[in-house]
């Protein structure tokens, strides 16, 4: 069996930033490191989070859809 | 007396026998040790029990047969008896680790973010804790 080895580290990535090491430790705290993927209902209502910058969004429910 | 279990309970012990369980359909636990390239067939019952822990040189096999990624694997690996003060280390030298799905979530961060390195933000919490309904 022929097998391509991948980096483990950050596989199609350059090296993460402050910031992003914040996000992917933030996703590991709130779904206890289930590794979930990001699936297209769940990136649409990531989307919303950049969509309008002038919004604080604290008070919005966010919801992925069904 | 010593413990029998040293690395019972453990984030790894856990997620392989709910793996194994899982795959059960699919493969046996034989199956999946000879994939993994145990001689031992009864090395994953010992890795489930915790009366052993993974070798790190076993992570990625493991990950193969268990069809799960090796980064996850790996960190849980580092955090069993032994290896606490190993991956801080790893991640200084070798950069952060990451599964094949944080890639992707980071790659759709970039895109949906135009590039720009957003900070993690209360918005952003919110939002992300919507995802996941908690």
């Amino acid at each position: 069996m022929t097998h391509t080895p991948v980096s483990i580290f950050h596989p199609g990535l350059e090296d993460l930033t402050e910031n992003e090491r914040a996000w992917v430790g933030f996703l590991r705290l709130i779904t206890q490191d289930t590794d979930p993927a990001p699936t297209l209902a769940r990136v649409q209502a990531l989307r919303c989070v950049f969509s309008d910058p002038h919004s604080s969004g604290e008070d919005k429910v966010w919801k992925v859809p069904d | 007396m010593a413990r029998t279990t040293p690395y019972g309970g453990t984030e790894l012990s856990k997620f392989i026998t709910h793996r194994v369980a899982e795959l059960k359909p699919r493969k046996s636990q034989a199956e999946i040790a000879s994939e993994a390239g145990f001689i031992n067939p009864n090395m994953l019952s010992m890795i489930k029990a915790g009366t052993t822990k993974l070798a790190l040189d076993r992570v990625t096999d493991l990950a193969r047969a268990l069809d799960t990624d090796p980064a996850r694997l790996f960190r849980m690996a580092m955090l069993q008896s032994g290896h606490e003060t190993t991956r801080p280390v790893v991640e200084e030298v070798f950069g952060t680790l990451v599964s094949r799905n944080e890639v992707d979530w980071l790659k759709a961060i970039r895109e949906a973010s135009g590039e720009t390195d957003p900070t993690l933000t209360g918005r952003a919490r919110s939002a992300i804790r919507g995802i996941f309904g908690k």
